[in-house]
């Protein structure tokens, strides 16, 4: 009896993985996959969100295929944040980019938000392949090139064992906007500043950079601090740096923090101390340019706080970008003000592209090393934030900033800056 | 009978929630390891004396309800609840073998494990022991093969239950509250990451750093532990608490360290200074500026071990990761059982019963507590170099008090002073929260957008508050919750319980259970 | 030579503490030479310093009540009710957001919406806290004190996830706006809103031209803190109740014999120490602005340690371990580092703990472990 059922039974696994084995072959390679990994939790998800949805839509124009149809292209939104977190986790994308590496039906992984985690799955992605990476976020200069008294010295080949570049990003990065953000302040006839930041790869990195600029234009720097992002209160600090410019306060504080570190409550601490925007400026860099911190700090709070991020001001947009915002409009029932959102439209835009050269080519987009080349090759593309191309190292040609002033409960477009 | 009907039918729907979540070739692993395990639930109950062949027969019965139940479950799984959430039911060619081999695996895994219960005790355990070596071993080629990809995230629970085993020590063994035990698992990562990467330019290897964590784990054991452990119990539970919040706030903060002698630098300046004397000694500055731990930048990349024949290890291989882990597992359990059954073990269980007696017989209190806090701390040590070697990065975020109350619960849910039991309450803690959560919410959001909410009510406000509210991760830490209050209230000694720690948390209850531990 | 150790020991050991302390401090924070010339370069502001600290304080001492009652009748560490304080300042952020109150301008509208919240705020945390006792800690009261505390903590973590999840109910509070749960949601200043609409500054010392800041806010809090303290011992030293209470803490077989209910007296210290949770979270909303679903934590430790500085069991030790930690984090942040405040409010909780468990008023309690 028992001797029967085991021949049965192998006879059965036998043919059954017979079976597996050639529908294997046949169904999978019809399918390309775009993976996107971003922190769907907090304060951040206002963004992410808008990110995601530019992305589907972007896909969703383009049919949902790619080469007239002989691919599927299906598009998935991952978070790397976990809940024990509140933020992303180091974990979680670690795991995000195996799984990206081990699927091999991913061709182009569309993240990070946060520069710490690119630095984590650059080089997990760069031994798949090289399975490329576009991001619509990271601004931290070491991931691409090297920046005088910015990056460490070994970066950014420390993230590229093979020595082949895999990512890309349509982000112009933080050197570039330290510049905008000082020429800014100096033509808000700033004289005087006070830089805090929230300690973290991005936050330090901007504010250094801000720091390093502002420097050079002749503003004082005071001083710049880093700060607890989970405190409760931030009252004492404030009225240390309300008579850090001689007994008096600094013409502008710049604080160099995602949205999701206490920012709005480091706002209304400044403006409970030192009074409103006008009197003391309030700057920020890309992650504070969102509506999440107007709704954290409180309308009449956040008036008049600055912010710039990579990008052009919506009314400076061309064609394409117009269009674009109608289009969210349509899908989503309800614009975006989010800057981010353009970049996120781009950066699925740049995957789609790569995928079609690739085919125009009588190449295969299932080759991930094809679709690298590709997205490096990439020149002139037509997007919404206008014509751009990658340089060698990854990077945005365009190096335009929106700078908005929160106005009336939002932010304002105030307009474009070159650094 | 009826009993093993009532297993079969529990069987094989916990069988089939997984296979509910994950759906695709889940169906066979899940078939394998429910097998197995039924095989064991059975063996429990039945007449030796009946051998091999007669139980593997009667044990089929049971085994093929089972799989009828679990294969019901994945088809409906497949036809009915993946096109309902927006997703294409698999293709035949892949849920015809993934049913037919996880079907056939149970039944044959129940019938194979049923029938070493029939074999004589040695050859049992050894058959016993063979399975399990051959399970683990092929887990994660089956992962591979069938492509679910669960290494990943089972190496992560892996990694917790080295940490549960170590805070097992301290906790079930020697009944020390700490709720800080996350600083030496911090200490263990950061040993790693500062010894083996850019960061200071030092690239020692890992095989070596490993040993250097895990010595630095409980180096730091013995020193908090010194000052604490003659507290009385919730003191010390609060004190390793605050201990436990310094240490992230420390390597957060450490990116600009900067020593100076302040003999030279101000006091004798300023001594100078009152007497009005212009002489001034040069400042000696010791350190000057250093980033010891790269703050919430984290340190990155860390060194990975490597060994002849199989390279470096990478990142998106996870079997050598796996197998190292398993091989750390295997060496941690080794030494506690050592330790346990050793003088010192029964000194901890004699210090946590009572330790007035204690001392009466000899034992040094405070030694013995020391030893166990410090032993404890280093096998964090050991978890916290593999950490930093797999994800490759550290940060100090990771090591706040949430992962030193997840690390209890999988202690307390599992089994205080129980090793097994930690073993299990680490999988199921971690594989819950790795794994179950984000599918049951891929699966709810699924279900939401494309079934239930259409169906629900046609307002989108309403619509939004529901799919917002129905998301299984926004409730983890109730979860977490949950275990601690319910575990406390109803079994206090957890899954597996160690026969002492029973008989202590029902001292009121039950004399017998004391006599019975006595006795055994 | 063996008495000369003896007598020198002490002092060889002192100066090497203080020697490593100026050597290691600066790392943290705690350079003397700068703060030394902070304060003389601007002394007004060690004023100024004090009142943030005694304000931040007074928050703190609330909370720290209510730790230092449950753990003076049970001798359990309620892990849970820094919660509690969280659930306390949602409540009222709610209650005011139903109420109209976030958006009205009238003074007579805001103050009786600040008076409902308060209200409704104290008796949501005052039931949750009852509850907390009743489902989680009542069974294990005779069980080893593991297992009670192991069960706060796994009760902290489930008000905390309900904090969570209603900071993300946007539809049932519209000033949560559309970032969900984890997200800090904002808490109007209505307090400088009344004063404003009355033409008054809020800031109370503007007239007096020092430059110093004394708003409406830091003299409400501080006062009502008082307040509370006051009644609290007037209530447990002169009241019928009080007594029971007392009486529970000093010996529960005893007072039980005494015909003292002990279950009722456990429930109405529990009553009252949420009350009091719940009165310090509108305190907290009012005065700091913010409502987060994580404060409970942050504010739940510090308290405790204040409770544990001042003598844990003793009333008026916790309000004053609340007033000096208070000040202790105001001059970390303002003359120290404030990335490193945090650390030293818990390197006071080890150190109290290790070096004098007692507290500053608190009297020596026999190990009972």
């Amino acid at each position: 009896m028992s001797k029967r059922l085991f021949v049965t039974f192998s006879v059965l696994v036998i043919a059954s993985m017979l079976l597996a084995a050639c529908g294997g072959g046949g169904g999978a390679a019809k399918t390309l996959k775009i993976v996107s990994s971003l922190p769907m939790t907090g304060a951040n998800l206002v963004i992410s969100q808008a990110i995601v949805n530019a992305e589907i839509l972007r896909l969703e124009q383009a049919g949902g295929t790619a080469c007239d149809g002989k691919y599927t292209v299906i598009y998935e939104a991952w978070d790397d944040a976990s809940a024990a977190l509140g933020k992303w986790d180091p974990a979680v994308e670690t795991e995000n980019a195996n799984k990206a590496a081990a699927d091999p039906t991913i061709i182009a992984y569309l993240g990070t938000y946060n520069s710490g985690a690119a630095k984590l799955s650059i080089p997990i992605l760069n031994g798949a392949g090289p399975l490329v990476m576009i991001s619509p976020a990271n601004t931290y200069p070491g991931l691409t090139h090297a920046a005088a008294g910015l990056t460490d010295p070994d970066e950014p080949d420390k993230y590229y064992p093979s020595g082949e570049r895999n990512y890309a990003r349509v982000a112009a990065t933080d050197d570039y906007q330290g510049s905008v953000d000082a020429n800014l302040m100096v033509s808000l006839g700033i004289k005087t500043l006070y830089i805090v930041d929230d300690n973290e790869l991005y936050g330090k990195g901007v504010a250094d950079s801000v720091n390093q600029k502002a420097a050079a234009l002749g503003i004082n720097v005071i001083a710049q601090e880093g700060y607890d992002t989970k405190a409760a209160d931030y009252k004492a600090l404030m009225t240390k740096i309300s008579t850090s410019n001689a007994g008096g306060p600094p013409d502008a504080i710049f604080i160099g923090a995602v949205v999701d570190n206490n920012v709005a409550q480091v706002l209304k601490d400044k403006v409970a101390i030192m009074g409103d925007n006008e009197t003391v400026k309030f700057i920020g860099p890309d992650a504070i340019y969102t509506g999440a911190l107007i709704e954290g700090a409180g309308a009449d709070v956040a008036e008049g706080v600055y912010a710039s991020a990579p990008g052009l001001a919506f009314k400076d947009l061309g064609e394409v970008g117009k269009k674009f915002l109608a289009d969210y409009t349509a899908r989503f029932g309800g614009a975006t003000k989010e800057p981010y959102a353009v970049l996120g439209f781009d950066t699925m835009g740049a995957a789609l592209k790569a995928i079609e050269d690739v085919c125009a080519a009588g190449g295969d987009p299932t080759n991930r090393k094809a679709v690298r080349d590709a997205v490096f090759a990439i020149k002139d593309y037509d997007g919404a934030l206008g014509k751009w191309s990658f340089d060698a190292n990854g990077d945005i040609t365009l190096l335009w900033f929106v700078v908005g002033k929160v106005t009336g409960g939002q932010f304002v477009e105030f307009g474009s800056f070159l650094p | 009978m009826k009993a093993e009907i009532k297993l079969a039918l529990t069987m094989g729907l916990l069988g089939g929630v997984v296979v509910f979540l994950f759906g695709g070739w889940s169906v066979t692993v899940l078939g394998i390891l429910i097998g197995v395990f039924m095989g064991l639930s059975i063996g429990g109950r039945v007449n030796k004396k009946d051998g091999p062949r007669k139980l593997a027969l009667q044990s089929l019965s049971t085994a093929g309800i089972a799989a009828v139940v679990f294969i019901a479950v994945s088809l409906f799984q497949n036809y009915v609840v993946a096109p309902a959430g927006g997703q294409f039911p698999s293709e035949l060619y892949i849920v015809i073998p993934a049913n037919l081999i996880g079907g056939l695996g149970m039944i044959l895994f129940t019938a194979l494990t049923a029938a070493l219960h029939g074999l004589p005790d040695r050859q049992e355990r050894l058959g016993k022991l063979i399975l399990m070596v051959v399970l683990v071993i092929a887990f994660p080629f089956i992962d591979r093969i069938t492509g679910l990809h669960w290494s990943g995230q089972i190496i992560f629970a892996l990694i917790f239950v080295i940490l549960g085993l170590g805070l097992n020590i301290v906790v079930g063994f020697a009944g020390l509250l700490d709720f800080g035990y996350a600083a030496f698992f911090a200490i263990g990562a950061y040993t790693t990451g500062i010894l083996s990467s850019p960061q200071h330019h030092i690239f020692m290897n890992f095989w070596l750093v490993i040993w250097i964590a895990l010595a630095m784990a409980a180096l730091w054991g013995l020193i908090l532990g010194t000052p604490t452990l003659r507290l009385r119990g919730d003191y010390l539970a609060i004190v390793t608490l605050g201990c436990g919040e310094m240490m992230p706030i420390i390597f957060r903060n450490l990116t600009n360290v900067t020593i100076k002698e302040p003999l030279t630098c101000w006091i004798i300046p300023g001594i100078m200074r009152l007497f009005n004397s212009s002489a001034a000694t040069k400042c000696i500055t010791i350190i000057d500026n250093l980033d010891l731990t790269a703050g919430e930048k984290g340190i990155n990349p860390i060194g990975r071990p490597y060994l002849p024949f199989i390279g470096e290890f990478q990142s998106n291989n996870p079997i050598p990761w796996y197998f190292l882990i398993i091989l750390l597992i295997l060496l941690s359990v080794f030494l506690i059982r050592r330790l346990r059954d050793g003088r010192l073990g029964r000194a901890w269980m004699a210090c946590r019963e009572d330790q007035d007696a204690a001392v009466q017989m000899g034992i040094d209190p405070v030694h013995t507590k020391l030893t166990a806090f410090a032993l404890g701390a280093a096998f964090s040590g050991f978890a916290g170099a593999f950490y930093a070697a797999y994800i490759r990065g550290i940060f100090p975020s990771v090591f706040e008090f949430s992962t030193s109350i997840i690390v209890l619960c999988i202690v307390v849910l599992g089994g205080m002073g129980n090793i097994n039991g930690v073993i299990l309450g680490g999988i199921i803690i971690m594989g819950a929260d790795r794994l179950f959560l984000p599918a049951l919410k891929d699966l709810l959001k699924g279900l939401m957008d494309h079934t239930i909410l259409p169906a629900l009510t046609s307002n989108h406000t309403l619509q939004a508050v529901v799919a917002q509210n129905a998301n299984p991760i926004l409730y983890r830490y109730l979860l977490f919750g949950l275990t601690l209050v319910i575990m406390m209230a109803l079994r206090p000694e957890g899954i597996i319980p160690s026969a002492q720690i029973r008989a202590e948390l029902h001292a009121d209850e039950e004399t017998s259970a004391v006599e019975k531990a006595v006795k055994n | 030579m063996k008495s000369f150790f003896r007598r020198f020991m002490r002092p060889i050991i002192a100066i090497l503490v203080i020697y490593l302390v100026f050597l290691l401090g600066p790392i943290a924070g705690l350079d003397f030479p700068i703060i030394v010339g902070r304060i003389q370069e601007s002394p007004k502001m060690l004023v100024q310093f004090l009142i943030i600290g005694l304000a931040n304080g007074a928050i703190v001492a609330i909370i720290a009540l209510g730790y230092t009652m449950v753990y003076g009748i049970i001798e359990l560490i309620n892990f849970a009710h820094g919660d509690v304080y969280m659930i306390g300042v949602f409540t009222a952020l709610s209650t005011l957001s139903v109420t109209g109150a976030l958006t009205t301008n009238n003074p007579v509208h805001l103050v009786l919406g600040i008076v409902a919240a308060l209200v409704v705020a104290m008796i949501v945390c005052a039931s949750l806290n009852v509850g907390i006792e009743r489902l989680a800690y009542r069974r294990l009261r005779n069980a080893p004190r593991l297992a009670a505390l192991i069960s706060a903590i796994g009760m902290s973590f489930i008000v905390e996830n309900i904090g969570l999840i209603w900071a993300a109910q946007s539809w049932l509070v519209p000033s949560f706006g559309t970032t969900g749960g984890g997200a800090q949601k904002s808490f109007p200043d209505l307090l400088s809103k009344i004063m404003i609409s009355l033409n008054l500054d809020p800031n109370l010392l503007a007239s007096t031209g020092l430059g110093l800041r004394f708003t409406i806010k830091d003299l409400l809090v501080i006062v009502l803190a008082s307040i509370l303290m006051i009644g609290l011992r007037f209530f447990i030293q002169n009241t019928r109740l009080g007594k029971a209470m007392r009486a529970t803490a000093q010996n529960r077989d005893a007072a039980k014999m005494m015909g003292i209910n002990i279950d009722r007296v456990i429930s109405i210290t529990f009553l009252i120490g949420g009350g009091l949770a719940g009165a310090a979270g509108l305190m907290a909303g009012l005065y700091n602005n913010t409502a987060w679903w994580f404060m409970g934590f942050r504010a739940g430790i510090q308290a405790f340690t204040a409770a544990v500085l001042g003598g844990i069991g003793n009333i008026t030790g916790a309000m004053l371990g609340g007033f000096l930690i208070g000040l202790l984090a105001a001059f970390s942040d303002g003359y120290m580092d404030a990335r490193w405040t945090n650390l030293w409010v818990f390197a006071v909780l080890v150190l109290i703990l290790i070096f004098r468990p007692t507290g500053l008023l608190g009297e020596q309690v026999g190990e009972k472990a």
